[in-house]
């Protein structure tokens, strides 16, 4: 099938997709039906919802871990782009150096290498370069997740629940650094994320996500422009607006 | 603690089991006070002895030849196979049978083969360690490869690591430890089809000097070379394998309790 480049406005685009997984029971689960949505360059989009609903299954199909049973996925320009991904747990070669997590897929996005010490400067382990992952913190480990998604400057990043295994004060530090990455790189992306206040810190547009198979329920565009103040009693009404529209569709 | 004192609680407890155990024998060798139970000075002499004429190094290093010449040709097709049954579910149930027949098959069952396939040759020995040796080791491959965290090969795939860059970066440490036990479960096979092969077929080795002991019943001399073939065994084991599994190892977190 010939792959049309998307238009400027979007850097990614859900075009109808749809997924059906099989069980190991033999069950057929729709988890998406004729589903879109565009992302557009510098933007983040916050996706949340109930747990099992797909969330992480919109992530998994724009990072080519599954394919759409239909309707496809794209990115601007038609190839592959550049990709960083944060996931749940931080997903590290624990064999390998902090420095050398970083340098392995800095040299795999054929990018500039030096960017994997500075990075690690920025994200405030620089004198963690030579440890070991299995040597640092859970919080730490995360920051090196962090530091190899943004070291390959990519044009997207994908963050599947990237904060949630963390205690609150490691994760408000992480956000507010994420805040600071996105500043510096502005890549396109999306967060799958539980916590709707951190949908509403973290996203320029947060999608709500309802239904089996999942449907847009609502979409808001959080309109803040960064840096933003978690202090901020704006967040706290979004938040309550989001779980507003998740309780009603539980019913 | 000091580089001194953790060198010493490594080695002390191996060397007082050598202790006790070369005390327990010495007194049933006094006890029994029968040829076919020497004690350890004659052990000893017989040690001396094959050290002194130069044969224990001659035909401990040709047995040691021949277990590496068929480890490394067993390494070659377990890799093979371990990696096509742990990546391809037609190549797993294929080999199977293959696999399960070469775990069941005694060591002593392809030592004689050998002998009377390929007669007086370094082939016997060869094929008949890496027949023997083979199917256990693809299937610690396999398992190995099997057992390679999911999330990771996601991460790398994510992240576009070519082929070079995943064997390197997350397939080959990942089943280094499978790897370092299936070559000493290798070693430890192959040692036992070696001298089988060389007590019926060949005419050097140490099977060869065990079953010219064993024929002229001298006890202490089958002892002394197993005595001196251990040393050397024990001697790759701590210098090579255990030298290698530390340094592959040490991003290991170990456990404070």
């Amino acid at each position: 099938m010939e792959e049309k480049s998307v238009g400027v406005s979007a850097a990614l685009r859900f075009e109808h997709v749809s997924k059906t997984f099989v069980r190991a029971n033999g069950d057929r689960e729709t988890v998406l039906d004729d589903f879109s949505l565009d992302i557009a360059p510098g933007e983040l989009v916050a996706v949340v919802g109930s747990s099992g609903i797909g969330k992480s299954t919109i992530l998994h199909l724009a990072a080519g871990l599954e394919k759409p049973d239909s309707g496809r996925v794209q990115f601007a320009g038609g190839g592959r782009p550049r990709l960083g991904m944060v996931f749940q747990q931080p997903r590290l070669f624990d064999w390998l150096t902090v420095a050398d997590n970083i340098a392995v897929a800095v040299n795999a996005a054929r990018g500039d290498i030096s960017k994997a010490r500075a990075m690690l400067a920025a994200v405030g382990l620089a004198r963690h370069a030579s440890a070991y992952p299995l040597a640092l913190s859970g919080g730490q480990r995360q920051r090196v997740a962090l530091a190899r998604a943004f070291a390959i400057e990519p044009d997207a990043v994908l963050l599947d629940e990237p904060f949630s295994a963390l205690d609150e004060m490691t994760a408000r530090k992480l956000r507010l650094l994420l805040q600071e990455l996105w500043l510096d790189y502005a890549p396109s992306g999306i967060l799958v994320t539980h916590n709707t206040l951190e949908a509403a810190f973290l996203a320029d547009r947060i999608v709500v996500l309802t239904g089996r198979p999942a449907r847009i329920k609502l979409v808001i565009a959080v309109g803040d422009a960064r840096p933003r103040n978690t202090e901020n009693s704006f967040f706290f009404d979004l938040h309550r607006e989001i779980l507003a529209t998740l309780e009603r569709s539980a019913g | 603690m000091r580089a001194g004192c953790r060198i010493s609680a490594r080695v002390l407890p191996g060397v007082l089991f050598c202790v006790l155990l070369a005390a327990a024998w010495q007194f049933m060798a006094v006890r029994a006070d029968n040829p076919l139970i020497p004690d350890l000075r004659s052990i000893v002499e017989a040690l001396g002895s094959i050290l002194r004429s130069g044969d224990a190094v001659l035909q401990i290093g040709t047995t040691l030849g021949r277990i590496a010449g068929g480890v490394a040709i067993a390494f070659v097709i377990a890799l093979a196979i371990g990696l096509a049954s742990a990546r391809n579910r037609f190549a797993r149930a294929f080999f199977e049978p293959a696999l399960l027949l070469g775990l069941t098959v005694p060591g002593l069952v392809w030592a004689l083969l050998c002998v009377i396939w390929f007669g007086l040759s370094l082939k016997t020995s060869v094929v008949a360690i890496a027949l023997g040796v083979a199917p256990a080791l693809a299937i610690t491959i396999a398992q190995g490869i099997d057992a390679v965290d999911a999330q990771l090969i996601e991460a790398a795939h994510v992240y576009r690591l070519n082929a070079w860059a995943r064997l390197r970066y997350l397939w080959l440490p990942a089943i280094l430890p499978f790897l370092m036990s299936g070559m000493r479960l290798a070693f430890s096979l192959a040692w036992k089809v070696v001298v089988l092969v060389e007590v019926f077929g060949l005419s050097t080795g140490v099977g060869y000097a065990l079953n010219s002991a064993f024929i002229s019943q001298d006890v202490a001399a089958v002892l002394a070379w197993t005595l001196a073939f251990t040393v050397v065994v024990a001697g790759i084991e701590y210098g090579v394998f255990q030298t290698i599994e530390r340094r592959v190892t040490r991003w290991k977190k170990k456990a404070s309790v």
